[in-house]
């Protein structure tokens, strides 16, 4: 018993050392041109409510509420996003941090579309009364793109077509060709990606077969997500969602539903509801026969 | 004397002279009594204050009265041993003890249904077991097969009564009138014709039958309500065959202690011998040896494998808190009275009411060593509770209380065997070839 007592002892603080030494020793690069990217938009009461929403969902578990100092206690501890060590980042370098992730840090590359990691980047800096936000990408660079994305389903053919157009200067909507287009399914945490990225055609397209067995829920709705992949910064696109029942149906079965020896009365197994109730009626049918038959006794002369 | 000589007048005679209201009588149920009141005073201390004046708690929350209430439903089954088994076999020298097995069986499962009741904090609630019980629960199978096999033993009891009834009613006019009224009604305008004959023959037959699968089904079932647990101890396919062999045990041990008592107060030296005590002797060791058998197989199979939760209880059993009473039944309850049933000179009257005592007793703590160290050690930890939620020590309100089920069983065998033949009239007539079948 008290050996493993120092066991667990030993061990603790030793993951405890690791923590400390990968804190200290091994900082957390961000590439240069990555520290200085900024949002394409600007920080509104209305990207911190989303951004706020999108942290619940996806932060809140390790990094607790900001400013409340309530992180989880894991090694090397989270801290606390409204802290000064966090805001001393740039928004380029947290928007690295949560895209590409350190263990225990989940990579949120595939989680949250830029869109959302911009917006939780506006909610903490909500917390800073200091911040103020560099001036956003509005204006484009040369090469920029702003492209949007639809998704088609073709029944009949079991095809899922997603279609990526260019807009141009004059709001105008053209086919954008060899743009890589990721397609993700939503799980419960996080995305779960269907096959590699494919190229759009000449007339803005790329094809993928439905899902044959991905479970759907009990209408075998399945959330997809289109996405663009951009590794040059110059593309910006909203996402695509389309929430198509082309999963399988699962209906989940409780243990409860069929009737069970562990179920309430009303659901007893017939069998033994019958093994009961005759073996019962047979004895006392029996016995009421006896009772007769000694009312017979007494009233026969 | 001669047992050719016996007239049926002198048989009547000798089987019906206890039936009498003596200074013996008297005194006996005047101590029957008044101990049952004071029991009785402790079962409404828990009524007013709840079931916390017991020790039971939330981990041991089956004690004394569980342990007791297996005890009674073991002891009545062995009516069904003596005039179901080896009644319908044929076995002739039965006849004078088998109103004696029926009278056990009788009180004691009218008691087991009342023990149960007592352990019960909201007995108003009895009724619930019925209306809501759940055809799953082997709690309503217990309740549903205790009542049946009651009302067939007091069946079997009262319907061969019926002829030796009338037969008393007509020999004795020294009783009180009040009573000879109460024989009236209950012999149903008997007469010793060969139509009625037929009628009871043919009740006492299909009860015989019908008592068997009932008293296996009584004493499975209460095994069951352990069995059907993953509890280590009780957690074994074997619990039904262990507590129905370990009921013949103590039930044949309690009707060698009722023959010697009825033997010698109600002066029945010609009807119950050293024969019957010496078949009887023959008969515990051999339902002893069975269940000496069912132990080796308790407590060996599960000792070889040593499961974690075993090893626990067995432990505790062995040379833990239990082994002390553990050692004693086993050795003293089982081994030993084994041992020496072997020999002749102990299967006299006396030397068999000391072994029957010791296993009786050995019997009831039995029951004890089942129900109550496992409850001691559940799977999860016990934390953060007061010491006597830890381990079980019965009150002396629940002893009390306890006693008071062996006052109420006593009263009823009592009152059964003074005011009724204990041994039946009319089938030691017939058999000695007194009157015509």
């Amino acid at each position: 018993m008290m050996k493993r007592y120092f066991v667990v002892l030993f061990l603790f603080l030793f993951a405890g050392r690791i923590g400390s030494f990968a804190q200290t020793s091994t900082p957390w690069v961000v590439p240069e041109e990555a520290k200085e990217k900024v949002a394409p938009f600007k920080f509104t009461p209305e990207t911190v409510k989303i951004g706020e929403s999108v942290f619940q969902r996806t932060c809140k578990s390790c990094h607790g509420d900001p400013g409340k100092q309530n992180w989880a206690k894991i090694t090397p501890p989270p801290g606390d996003p409204a802290s000064a060590n966090f805001q001393v980042q740039t928004d380029g370098e947290m928007f690295y941090r949560i895209k590409t992730g350190r263990a225990p840090m989940p990579q949120f590359g595939n989680i949250l579309s830029d869109e959302e990691r911009w917006q939780v980047i506006s909610y903490v800096r909500s917390f800073n009364p200091n911040y103020t936000q560099p001036a956003p990408l509005i204006s484009m660079a040369a090469g920029a793109k702003k492209l949007k994305l639809y998704i088609y389903p073709n029944y009949k053919l079991k095809k899922l077509y997603v279609l990526c157009n260019e807009i141009t200067k004059e709001k105008k909507e053209i086919p954008a060709k060899g743009i890589e287009i990721q397609l993700n399914v939503k799980r419960y945490f996080g995305t779960l990606k269907l096959g590699d990225p494919k190229t759009t055609n000449a007339s803005g397209f790329v094809m993928y077969d439905f899902p044959a067995d991905l479970p759907g829920g009990t209408h075998g709705i399945i959330d997809l997500t289109a996405r663009v992949k951009d590794e040059s910064g110059l593309l910006f696109s909203s996402d695509a969602n389309a929430k198509l029942a082309i999963g399988k149906p699962v209906v989940l079965k409780r243990l409860t539903d069929a009737r069970a020896m562990w179920s309430v009365r009303s659901k007893a197994p017939v069998w033994l509801i019958l093994t009961f109730s005759l073996t019962l009626i047979t004895v006392w049918g029996f016995i009421i026969y006896i009772l007769l038959a000694l009312r017979k006794l007494k009233y026969s002369s | 004397m001669d047992e050719k000589n016996v007239t049926l007048e002198k048989l009547t005679e000798d089987l019906t002279s206890h039936i009498r209201i003596n200074r013996g009588f008297v005194i006996w149920m005047g101590f029957l009594i008044i101990g049952l009141c004071i029991c009785l005073y402790a079962y409404l201390q828990q009524l007013r204050f709840g079931l916390g004046v017991a020790g039971i708690r939330d981990y041991v929350s089956w004690g004394l009265y569980l342990s007791n209430f297996v005890f009674f439903v073991a002891t009545s089954l062995i009516g069904m041993l003596i005039s179901g088994v080896l009644g319908l076999i044929g076995i002739k020298w039965i006849t004078p003890l088998a109103r004696i097995a029926e009278t056990i069986a009788v009180a004691f499962a009218a008691l087991a249904g009342l023990v149960i009741i007592m352990d019960m904090g909201r007995p108003d609630r009895l009724a619930n077991v019925f209306i809501y019980g759940r055809f799953q629960s082997p709690i309503l199978w217990d309740v549903s097969v205790v009542t049946t096999y009651f009302v067939l033993s007091a069946l079997l009891l009262f319907i061969p009564l019926i002829p030796d009834i009338a037969w008393v009613n007509r020999k004795t006019d020294h009783l009180p009138g009040w009573l000879k009224k109460t024989y009236s009604i209950l012999s149903l305008n008997w007469t010793d014709t060969p139509e009625k004959n037929k009628i009871i023959q043919r009740c006492v037959r299909i009860l015989l039958i019908l008592i068997i699968p009932s008293a296996l089904a009584i004493h499975t079932v209460t095994s069951w309500l352990f069995a059907m647990t993953t509890r280590a101890g009780w957690d074994s396919t074997l619990f039904g065959p262990y507590f129905v062999t370990g009921a013949f045990v103590s039930g044949s041990s309690a009707v060698i202690i009722a023959m010697y008592f009825f033997r010698k107060n109600y002066k029945l030296h010609n009807y119950i011998t050293d024969k019957h005590f010496s078949k009887m002797g023959i008969l515990l060791g051999l339902v002893m040896l069975v269940y000496l058998y069912v132990n080796i197989n308790e407590f060996l199979v599960p000792g070889y494998k040593l499961k974690t939760a075993d090893a626990t209880h067995l432990h505790e059993l062995f040379a833990g808190r239990f082994a002390i009473m553990f050692w004693f039944v086993q050795i003293g309850g089982l081994i030993l009275p084994i041992i020496l049933l072997l020999f002749n000179r102990m299967r006299k009257p006396l030397p068999m009411l000391f072994i029957a005592l010791a296993v009786f007793i050995g019997a009831w703590f039995k029951r004890y060593i089942i129900v109550v160290p496992t409850q001691e050690h559940p799977f999860l930890p016990i934390q953060y509770v007061p010491y006597n939620f830890k381990f079980y020590t019965p009150t002396l309100l629940e002893i009390a209380i306890t006693l008071s089920s062996f006052f109420m069983a006593l009263i009823i065998i009592t009152l059964v065997s003074k005011f009724f033949p204990v041994i039946p009239i009319r089938e030691t007539a017939v058999e000695r070839g007194l009157i015509e079948e």
